[in-house]
């Protein structure tokens, strides 16, 4: 009788234990619990915030790694990874590391492409949605003008990548490629505020769209004496300039200060939290080893002898852009041009933020487009259009020397005007990615490369070099693609 | 043939009348002796006894009528050669060879000296039905079935000894006892055997399956910390690498090949019955046996995770009868195996001015100041690897008791292990209590438990850390600083030196060493539950239901007086994690036999597994003082964000699998398992992985009966299927990543897919083909499997590379194949089983091949960016078509440049004699990216052990030697300690660099501006090694010194591990794996904790 109960029992439990279990293969279906999946994702106003959130926290940046060493500005760490010396020497293939601008703006362009079209069926104000499409366009403009500087025509994607279907894309023309950013841009012109104000600063304006229109135009002008792209840049900076929602600051160090961010100088800038999202490009190219950066600094790159002295004493923006002494514990330590140990090294300290308290927890705005550069860009575009410097290109020009401490300049001819302001530039904007395309556009980039060879740089570079290699794992992914000339195998 | 007669056959039976019948009538012809003792016995009443196969196989013809026993037997013995005796009530047998005899008076057989005793197994059950036989008289009994015996001695008689089919005969002398009680052990190479199969057990010989068995002795033959480490050298087809020597630090297992590119490729565990992980809180004391499942015949019952093997674990339950208490415990001191050689202060100072001049500056060590003193004024210096390693005592005991009644065991045990590092501030240590419970409630159900709480605990020392730096990395650090620098200043604060010396920015190791605390901690309770009913006569249905449970917290304190905390001001970090996975197997067993012929068993069953992890995340630095470590976040000044995430699987099964035996001849296995995962596509959830084999026992053919020499043979074959789903959650949807922007000063949280999404995601596939062979010969004292593998594994779990214009680097997708084959061969033999010496020897050696044959649309690339150290951004490894996984790419060195005319004439102009000079691999006169080739290759081609166990009476001695042969290791640490800079201590090899004057091929000059991270055929080494792992001597005290107390076994051991080492590498150790969690970046050493040796005294104590 007591067996027949134990075994009654058992049978219960176990068919019970059955019917719980069995019949549940829905229970499979499981998605993600910490994350949000695009199933239940773009429905609402605050979603397409989000997702072009995601396309600011990608805006496409090169690391300024390569704008350092690939030009004339600075010297890789050299007793390390192989990779780095090899962009300084350029010998460069297409599976050359650090060279990573391609796949990075691909990232940026596909989140833009998400927000384009899914925006359009979020049930959202129509005001709203149009500017959160508008300041997309303008972050894809910006990955596509990266993009074709680099490596002149790519791929011209539009559309958001869902499935395993259609990646592979061949390569367009750099025109079709100018082409969308243009359209891109007037898009975000027309749609975009010329301001913002509160939590909204950061985002793209009316200004930083016309300010790209006119760095593009800039570097389509190139070495062509009679191009339109001129005029086309003075009109751009122009109209930035006189909208008056941005200007200098007094100071060349009050720019790059904790206070700029959303200020008045940077037109268009990726924005930064200290100790909360940090950039650490002050540790990452501080004196190697140095106490003072929070994890010590990593000094991947020290500034050139050419660059640091090419600064007059009166240039007060020598000492903003390098560290040339620190203190640590009471104790000084000196740092040297020369001496070849990086631990000694005048460094770059441009974006470093003295009151980070974690490794790379440095909260200073990277600026893309400021506005010293309409300035310069304008007096480079106006002495073109005009064959010779007029009053306001030197205007423009003066209020960048003078507010660097520097006397204003007058009196000079077409060329003179022209090297001066390329030379203002150099002083102005290492750090900010614009050197080497500054050298590119100028068509300067092989003489300037080679006259830098200190370090025993022999550098490898050849004519061909003014366009990177579209990497290795792409071509090897895409047969369409097509390999820049020169780094053919 | 000597080695047939150590078969000894002993055969005893049982009187079966009260009354004996003097008159003894026997006729008979041709009969086997044994069958006519048998009819004496019958008539007689008295039992018979005798000795040896050749006895039992005479035949006997006789006509004997109304004779008295004495008449008959003298009859019937008198033409066979043989004597025989009374003795006891038993008729003894023997030739007619007194010769050999000891002296004894068979005039005067009955003396009344008794001795009793017990006879059991090594875990202390009875043994019932084992032989007792006096030493040198033909006098025998058997134990009942308590293990019970008595045994009247003759006089003279000076030892006992005890035999049973399947244990190890056992010799133990008299002297003055009265009460002689023994244990045996299992006999090796037993094909009645019983090992543990997946979802049930099974006759070793009727196995069809490739299953290799880790014996209890094994395991406990050396001191390990985790299960995994005791298959190491003694399984055919697994290799087992310890990534590196940290206390608490883990292996890499890999039972015939990789095959996975992406996914996992370590086995499943299965312990007691629970698929788990987490092997270091698993108490290895309490495990009784191990089986390897190699095969898919095997594996497929596990399904879609079968596929890189599985290992069941099974621990140890409780018998009926008299407890038995034990107590095993050992302890030991570790020391450092191998220094790596570097440069005094004297040599470092002269290869820095050296490599200074070389490069066109002064020499640093002029004497111009305290700290550059001229470098014949310096001597040793500081030995860095000394000051932060030490010797180390390593410990383990574990009291146990185990027993119970007919119907209810228990096993019950308590372990302990700790160990510190030998580097400062290591340790590990574990906590375990285990309860192992079966009961039978009535006979038809039986219900049981194992249960496990383990508690560990360890310090960490900073070593493989994340970024490999000389700065966070300890390892690095204390080969890379300087060896003219002291340990302290003079004011007695950590001296920290940032100059030229210090190339590579490392910190004081001494600090390092005591300055990072990295605590980490376990509490885990696995528990399975179990009840089985018999509903009718061999069927069963069996339900368990069970949970593995796991709080993780791990907490790291960097201080203020080392170079990473001191910029941060202190930093602390506390991590906690929780998994809870529950889960719920039924399984409906028939087992029959039909007739004589046919035997059935068949299963089916239904099981539901579910994990469910959780983890959080708290950092904080700035802290006013060093003293609360991490114990209050609050007192930080900077708080860093919190994290926070979660995650689950699911996994759903259904099985089946019939075993049928024709004749004892044939047997067929088919297995089937449905699996459904939550990790898959909706389109693929579910896979289903068939297996076949089929066992041919060969030795059962009449054919082969006869031949005596072999004992059995059994042929082999199977083909299956099994799956692999070792892949992170939710990969086939179309996640959203969080991404952190900042707008007008404020964070906010944006979205974006962070995958393409692939609802056709599926298992990846293994199909595997086995043909093994098992022989046996002279009954099993030699024995031998081999087997035969071809796996290949399709549909690669791989993450495919996708054009970049997408969006995305690469997608989850099942393509690509990888095939591995290979020969598995172990020997077991029983060299010397006779008499007081005894050598019992096994060997086994694996070889496999792997080859990729398919990829993505590519046909190579370059990968393993998870393998980054300090400064590089290499991809070291190459996966091409045809070629193995795990291949090293890079330049190949060719020597070193002897003068300007070699430069001249090369493709590396810029280069100066004393460079490394590397090959041009295109010939277009340029050295880049373009010249790397296949420079070495992570898997070795073969690997194997040798275990020897010696007895001499009461000493055992066991050599364990273990290797494995044909690959190469990736050293990184070349990278520092041959960089030639003088910018960090390098190696006592660069004593012999180029110089004019010493034009060596192999170590390049001096030269302070060079060091570049150049991979290179000059950074790979062979991996090879043979390794005595274990030399252990023990002593086994004879029982009857300790009969008062009831000791029933003491033994006493000594044990060394690691002593010798035979091997070309130039690292700490060879075995060795930086990166071993990862499936692609294999054989690659850097910043990897030191390898100790160790010697250890331990006792076994049984009550």
């Amino acid at each position: 009788m007591k067996l027949l109960n134990i075994t009654r029992c058992f049978f219960l439990i176990l068919s019970t234990g059955v019917i719980v279990l069995s019949g549940c293969e829905n229970r499979l279906d499981l998605a993600p619990i910490t994350n949000l999946t695009d199933a239940t994702f773009y429905r609402t106003a605050e979603d397409a915030k989000a997702a072009l959130g995601a396309c600011y926290g990608t805006i496409n940046n090169p690391d300024v790694f390569h704008d350092l060493v690939a030009s004339d500005d600075a010297i890789p760490f050299l007793t390390g990874d192989a990779a780095r010396p090899l962009v300084w020497r350029y010998d460069i293939t297409p599976e050359t590391n650090y060279i990573r601008f391609y796949s990075g703006a691909y990232t940026s362009i596909n989140r833009c492409n998400i927000v384009i079209s899914r925006l359009p069926d979020i049930d959202m104000d129509d005001q709203l949605r149009a500017r959160y499409i508008a300041e997309a366009k303008f972050l894809r403009a910006l990955a596509y003008l990266n993009l074709v500087r680099f490596y002149g025509g790519v791929p011209i994607v539009t559309e958001p990548t869902e499935s395993a279907e259609n990646l592979e894309v061949a390569r367009s023309s750099a025109e079709e490629v100018y082409a969308l950013i243009e359209a891109d841009l007037q898009e975000a012109e027309l749609i975009l505020p010329p301001k913002y104000t509160g939590g909204d600063v950061g985002r793209a304006t009316s200004n930083a769209a016309k300010a790209l229109m006119a760095r593009m135009y800039l570097f389509r002008a190139g070495t062509e004496a009679g191009s339109p792209f001129w005029q086309q840049t003075v009109q751009k900076t122009r109209e930035v300039i006189e909208e008056g929602s941005f200007g200098l600051y007094d100071t060349f160090a009050e720019a790059f200060a904790l206070t700029a961010r959303g200020g008045l100088e940077n037109i268009f800038e990726i924005q930064y939290l200290t100790d909360v999202k940090g950039h650490g490009q002050g540790r990452g190219y501080g004196v190697r080893g140095a106490p003072i950066y929070p994890g010590g600094g990593a000094g991947i790159a020290r500034p050139t002898a050419s660059l640091y002295n090419l600064y007059t004493e009166a240039d007060q923006r020598r000492e903003v852009t390098f560290i040339t002494s620190y203190t640590f514990n009471g104790q000084t330590t000196n740092l040297s041009i020369t001496d070849p140990n990086p631990a000694n090294a005048i460094s770059f300290q441009k974006l470093w933020d003295r009151t980070a308290q974690t490794n790379g927890g440095e909260g200073t705005s990277h600026p893309i487009i400021r506005f010293s550069d309409m300035l310069l860009m304008y007096a480079e575009a106006q002495n073109e259009v005009n064959g010779g410097p007029d009053a306001s290109a030197y205007d423009a020009l003066n209020r960048v020397r003078t507010r660097a401490g520097l006397d204003p300049v007058d009196g000079l001819d077409y060329q003179a005007f022209k090297e001066a302001v390329w030379l203002e530039r150099r002083l102005e904007f290492p750090f900010e990615n614009i050197r080497w395309f500054d050298l590119v556009r100028t068509g300067r980039l092989i003489e300037a490369v080679r006259a830098e060879n200190s370090f025993n740089r022999n550098a490898l570079i050849q004519p061909f070099h003014v366009l990177l290699p579209i990497p290795q794992a792409d071509m090897d992914n895409n047969p369409l693609l097509e390999q820049n000339p020169g780094y053919q195998q | 043939m000597k080695l047939a007669v150590f078969l000894t056959l002993i055969t005893v039976l049982q009187a079966s009348a009260d009354s004996f019948g003097q008159v003894i009538t026997l006729n008979v012809r041709n009969l086997p002796l044994p069958e006519a003792m048998e009819r004496i016995q019958q008539q007689s009443g008295y039992l018979f006894f005798l000795k040896g196969e050749a006895l039992a196989n005479m035949r006997v013809s006789a006509n004997i009528r109304q004779a008295t026993l004495q008449q008959a037997m003298t009859s019937l013995t008198r033409d066979l050669g043989l004597d025989w005796v009374i003795r006891d009530k038993t008729i003894i047998l023997r030739r007619s060879n007194r010769d050999k005899e000891p002296a004894f008076n068979p005039a005067d057989p009955f003396q009344e000296r008794i001795v009793t005793g017990r006879v059991t197994d090594d875990a202390g059950a009875p043994l019932e039905g084992a032989t007792v036989t006096v030493k040198g008289a033909n006098i025998a009994t058997t134990t009942d079935a308590q293990g019970n015996y008595q045994i009247k001695l003759p006089d003279g008689a000076s030892a006992l000894v005890f035999t049973i089919v399947g244990y190890e005969s056992q010799e133990q002398s008299i002297g003055n006892q009265s009460a002689i009680h023994v244990s045996l052990t299992a006999s090796i190479s037993d094909i009645d055997e019983v090992v543990v199969v997946g979802y049930g057990t099974m006759k070793r010989g009727d196995l069809t399956g490739a299953v290799s068995s880790v014996r209890e002795s094994e395991i406990r033959a050396t001191p390990i910390v985790a299960l995994d480490r005791a298959m190491q050298g003694r399984v055919a087809g697994v290799n087992v690498t310890t990534n590196s020597a940290r206390p608490g630090g883990t292996t890499t297992v890999r039972i015939r090949g990789t095959g996975s590119v992406n996914a996992g490729n370590e086995p499943l565990y299965v312990i007691d019955g629970f698929p788990t992980g987490n092997l270091n809180s698993i108490n290895v004391n309490d495990i009784e046996s191990m089986e390897v499942l190699k095969d898919a015949s095997a594996t497929a019952i596990y399904g879609s995770r079968g596929s890189n093997g599985v290992i069941l674990v099974t621990t140890r339950r409780g018998r009926a009868g008299k407890s038995v208490v034990s107590y095993d415990g050992y302890y030991g001191q570790q020391s450092v195996r191998r220094k790596i050689p570097l440069l005094n202060a004297r040599q470092f100072a002269e290869f820095v001015n050296e490599a200074n001049v070389n490069n066109g500056a002064a020499p640093y060590f002029d004497g111009s100041a305290a700290d550059r003193p001229l470098p014949e004024t310096l001597g040793k210096g500081t030995d860095w690897q000394d000051a932060i390693m030490r010797d180390a005592p390593i410990q383990d005991h574990q009291l146990g008791v185990l027993g119970g009644s007919e119907k209810s065991r228990y096993a019950i045990s308590l372990g302990y292990y700790g160990q510190e590092g030998i580097i400062l501030r290591s340790d590990f240590n574990r906590y375990s209590l285990r309860a192992n419970l079966d009961s039978d409630v009535s006979d038809r159900l039986k219900v049981g438990l194992s249960a496990q709480a383990a508690y560990t605990h360890g310090n960490a020392a900073e070593t493989e850390s994340g970024r490999n730096t000389s700065s966070d990395n300890l390892i690095p650090a204390t080969l890379n600083y300087s060896p003219t620098l002291p340990i302290f200043n003079e004011d007695g604060s950590y001296n920290t030196y940032t100059g030229p010396l210090n190339g590579l920015g490392a910190d004081n190791p001494y600090a390092m060493a005591n300055e990072y605390t990295n605590q980490s901690s376990l509490i885990r309770v696995l528990s399975n539950a179990y009840a089985e009913l018999e509903i009718i006569d061999g069927l069963k249905l069996r339900s368990t239901i069970g949970a593995d449970l796991l709080a993780n917290k791990a907490s790291s304190y960097t201080s203020k007086l080392v170079l990473a905390g001191a910029s941060l001001g202190g930093r602390a970090s506390v991590a906690s994690a929780q998994t809870i996975n529950w889960l719920n197997e039924n399984t409906l067993t028939y087992d029959k036999q039909f007739g004589d012929r046919h035997s059935l068993n068949a299963m089916i069953g239904y099981t539901y597994q579910q994990s469910d992890y959780e983890t959080a995340t708290a950092n904080a630095n700035n802290f006013n003082d060093d003293f609360a470590l991490y114990h209050n976040l609050g007192s930080g000044s900077t708080l860093v964000a919190p994290s926070s995430s979660a995650n689950e699987w699911r996994l759903i099964s259904y099985i089946a699998r019939i075993n049928y035996g024709f004749d004892d001849r044939f047997l067929f296995t088919l297995t089937g398992r449905r699996d459904g995962s939550s990790r898959f596509g909706p389109n693929n959830k579910f896979g289903f992985f068939p297996s076949g084999a089929l066992a041919w026992k060969l030795k059962n053919e009449s054919w082969l009966r006869d031949v005596n020499a072999l004992s059995d043979a059994k042929l082999r074959v199977s083909y299956g299927l099994s799956g692999n789903q070792e892949i992170s959650n939710y990969q086939y949807v179309a996640g959203l990543s969080s991404i952190d922007y900042v707008l007008g000063g404020q964070l906010y949280i944006g979205n974006a897919p962070g995958i393409i999404p692939n609802p056709d995601l599926r298992w990846e596939k293994n199909a595997q083909f086995d043909v093994g062979l098992d022989l046996g010969f002279f009954g099993n004292r030699l024995s031998f499997t081999g087997d035969y593998y071809h796996k290949t594994t399709s549909d690669l779990l791989f993450s495919v590379g996708v054009p970049t214009s997408s969006g995305f680097g690469t997608m989850l997708q099942n393509i690509g194949k990888v095939e591995n084959q290979g020969i598995e061969l172990a020997l077991n033999a029983d060299l010397v089983g006779r008499g007081n010496f005894k050598w019992t020897s096994s060997f086994n050696i694996t070889f496999n091949k792997n080859k990729v044959l398919a990829l993505d649309k590519r046909q190579e690339f370059r990968t393993g960016s998870d393998a980054v150290i300090s400064n590089t951004g290499l991809n070291p490894i190459l996966l091409r078509v045809g070629e193995p996984l795990s291949n090293f790419y890079g330049y190949e060195m060719d020597g070193i440049f002897q003068t300007e005319a070699e430069v001249a004439a090369s493709a590396q102009p810029a280069a100066k004699p004393g460079d490394i000079r590397y090959v041009d691999q295109n010939g277009d006169n340029v050295i880049n990216d373009e010249d790397r080739a296949i420079i070495g290759n992570a898997n070795p081609t073969s690997f194997g052990g040798w275990n020897n166990t010696f007895g001499y009476k009461g000493f055992d001695l066991n050599v364990f030697i273990q290797g494995v042969f044909g690959n190469e290791i990736l050293n990184y640490g070349t990278f520092d300690q041959l960089n030639m800079t003088g910018g960090n201590n390098l190696s006592i090899r660069a004593l012999d660099r180029w110089t004019p004057d010493n034009p060596s091929n192999a170590i390049p000059r001096a030269n302070a501006s060079g060091g570049s991270r150049i991979l290179s055929s000059f950074q790979v080494e062979d991996g090879s090694y043979i390794r005595f792992k274990t030399i252990t001597l023990g002593y086994t005290f004879p029982t009857a010194w300790f009969h008062k107390l009831s000791i029933s076994q003491l033994r006493i051991y000594v044990s060394g591990q690691n002593l010798f080492t035979i091997t070309d590498y130039t690292g700490y150790d060879p075995e060795v794996n930086r990166f071993g969690n990862s499936s692609i970046s294999q054989g690659i050493d850097y910043g990897v904790y030191p390898s100790a040796k160790t010697f250890l005294f331990g006792l076994n104590l049984k009550f």
